[in-house]
């Protein structure tokens, strides 16, 4: 029982880690594209889009990097929860106000077979990942 | 033994904050070293739609983000004198050998946005270049109608060519 769950630790590790880290490096590679699709969303005073915008996704490529290498596991972990639950919410939001607009989750050239699952429940299994990679390992004491 | 839920979560907040910091800084600096940064705040990028024009604001924020290429379709002696900062000439008059001189210029652009500008709103060059590059299967080609007047009307800087 041990072996198996320390090998789904690892193995969520390195899925929800990279997952993280594309998505950071995306929006690295196109600042720009990133403000668009936050300032379409109508969630953010306009004077916090671009810093937001130039910061998250390095933070995103952190905690992706610490995830997959297992440093400060469960705070990490926290991060990229709330992280996804964050976009959770945004998307949520935008869904019911109806607004038609680009996730901007993996910036302007997102993988085709990340486009094929829809990002409200791409989001849901990532939020899951995350909660058990948060969960699999005790408090440190 | 096991932590109270005080030390974890503060334990948690040391990190996400750590993080968050160093991000926010990286971000920053990293903004700032790229050719053409982000704003401190946000100014929307111009919609460059097929088919449409571009109106002033439009114009001078895809002159300031500085990722789209505008042209200007004037007589290249006009170009020489004064043009919008950035524009590189390809004048209608002589639009074959500019744009064999423009070469790889413009093909990085292929897939838009282009913005061509004239004298004013009663010239066409600027029509006839978006045409003619459209027909060569570039998109999202756009015009700026008002043009150099509107331009240099409205006080906004201008950029001359050393010979």
């Amino acid at each position: 029982m041990k072996t198996l769950l320390h090998s789904a630790e690892i193995l969520l590790r390195a899925l929800v880690g990279a997952l993280f880290v594309y998505a950071g490096s995306t929006k690295i590679a196109d600042p720009r594209a990133f403000a668009d699709a936050i300032h379409a969303f109508h969630v953010l005073p306009v004077a916090l889009i671009d810093p937001l915008a130039v910061s998250l996704p390095i933070f995103e490529v952190l905690v992706g990097l610490s995830i997959v290498l297992g440093w400060r596991l469960r705070e990490n972990a926290l991060s990229a929860a709330l992280m996804t639950a964050v976009f959770l919410a945004v998307l949520i939001q935008a869904n019911l106000r109806g607004l038609d607009t680009d996730c901007g989750c993996f910036g302007p050239g997102e993988w085709t077979a990340l486009r094929s699952v829809p990002p409200i429940v791409r989001d849901l299994a990532l939020l899951a990942g995350t909660l058990f990679l948060r969960l699999c390992r005790p408090a440190p004491g | 033994m096991n932590p109270g839920p005080w030390a974890v979560t503060a334990r948690d907040s040391r990190t996400i904050v750590l993080l968050l910091f160093a991000s926010l800084a990286a971000g920053l600096a990293s903004n700032g070293l790229r050719p053409h940064p982000l704003p401190l705040v946000y100014v929307a990028t111009p919609p460059v739609v097929e088919g449409s024009d571009l109106d002033l604001g439009h114009f001078e924020a895809l002159v300031a983000a500085g990722e789209g290429l505008v042209l200007d379709a004037r007589p290249e002696l006009f170009h020489r004198v004064g043009h919008v900062p950035g524009a590189l000439s390809l004048p209608r008059e002589d639009f074959d050998a500019a744009y064999a001189r423009l070469g790889q210029r413009l093909e990085h652009f292929r897939a838009g946005p282009i913005a061509v500008y004239c004298s004013d709103e009663s010239c066409d060059d600027s029509r006839f270049v978006q045409m003619r590059l459209q027909r060569m299967g570039f998109r999202r080609v756009v015009v700026f109608p008002g043009g150099w007047d509107a331009w240099t009307n409205a006080g906004l800087g201008r950029e001359v060519s050393h010979p």
